[in-house]
């Protein structure tokens, strides 16, 4: 059965409109993601081409699996370079973690560095005591047309807070995130150059005949 | 509007395909970590070989030798005009 909008009461033809909203907002932000992805992308591939347009231009370069071969040497060099300092980052947060717990001799601290709560001293030491946190588990729900949807707001759990005796997990996960978004980064691009070396390989060879016919006539 | 139509969709495109993507970049992250674990093995025995990674390839160098030999030439022949071929039997 098909429902039109003057069957529906006003309340849910509101609740309809802000989840269609929603919905396109959030389309929206990915694809504004995907854009900067995208722009990433085309800018790391230009390194492929900073390196090989001069073999090319020198004639030292002139088969197709001889760019593969040597555009991928360089690729491993850069891809090595590029990994080296997120996994540097990594190393640091491991060693500061392992090496605050052994020199305070602390070893619950690894079972705290997501806590929010207060604990009996009146504290909490994780990271999560920088944030908002909902109670999503517990959020009272409702049936519409089939469908459990949520009715209310979650309850709120924990509020931002700083911790001074939490310092220890602020940095350890900092760092973590400054190494996974360094190693996004790094994927990306070894991915892009990946691309644009097999794009090329066979494209930086290939005369088009609209080329030459422009050169003749 | 066109644009941001079009940004929509591909952002419905790219939620629809996310497992697919997230497998790839998952790929290429284990491709990444394999290049590092064994660039950082080689670059130990290159060390001990007394080379580094960041040398020039053997291509690079040619390839620059390549160019600066046309440069030359383009610039002799700029300078000469161009050369005419030479009658047959013309001792050289």
């Amino acid at each position: 059965m098909i429902l039109t909008s003057n069957q529906l009461s006003p309340q849910t033809n509101t609740i309809i409109w802000i989840f269609l909203a929603i919905l396109l907002a959030g389309f929206a932000f990915v694809g504004l993601v995907g854009w900067l992805v995208e722009q990433y992308i085309g800018w790391a591939q230009l390194r492929v081409d900073q390196g090989m347009s001069p073999l090319i231009l020198g004639r030292t370069v002139t088969k197709p699996d001889q760019f593969q071969k040597i555009a991928f040497k360089k690729h491993h060099r850069i891809a090595f370079s590029e990994f080296f300092f997120p996994t540097l980052v990594l190393i640091l947060a491991v060693t500061f973690l392992y090496g605050y717990m052994g020199f305070m001799n602390d070893p619950t601290l690894i079972n705290e560095l997501w806590q929010y709560a207060p604990n009996q001293e009146g504290f909490a030491r994780g990271f999560n005591t920088l944030f908002f946190i909902w109670d999503w588990e517990n959020i009272s729900t409702a049936s519409f047309f089939g469908l459990t949807l949520w009715n209310d707001f979650p309850t709120l759990l924990n509020s931002p807070t700083f911790y001074v005796q939490a310092w220890p997990s602020y940095v350890y996960i900092s760092l973590l995130i400054i190494s996974g978004f360094l190693y996004t980064l790094s994927t990306l691009a070894l991915l892009a150059r990946t691309l644009r070396i097999y794009t090329m390989k066979n494209r930086a060879f290939t005369i088009r005949l609209e080329e030459v016919s422009k050169k003749m006539y | 509007m066109v644009k941001i139509v079009t940004r929509i969709g591909l952002g419905f495109l790219y939620i629809i395909t996310s497992p697919i993507l997230a497998f790839i970049f998952g790929l290429f992250f284990m491709y990444g970590l394999a290049n590092f674990v064994f660039y950082s093995f080689k670059l130990i025995f290159l060390f001990f070989a007394g080379k580094s990674l960041s040398s020039e390839l053997k291509e690079d160098v040619e390839a620059r030798r390549n160019l600066m030999l046309m440069s030359m030439n383009q610039q002799t022949q700029h300078r000469e005009g161009p050369s005419m071929p030479k009658p047959p039997g013309t001792a050289s």
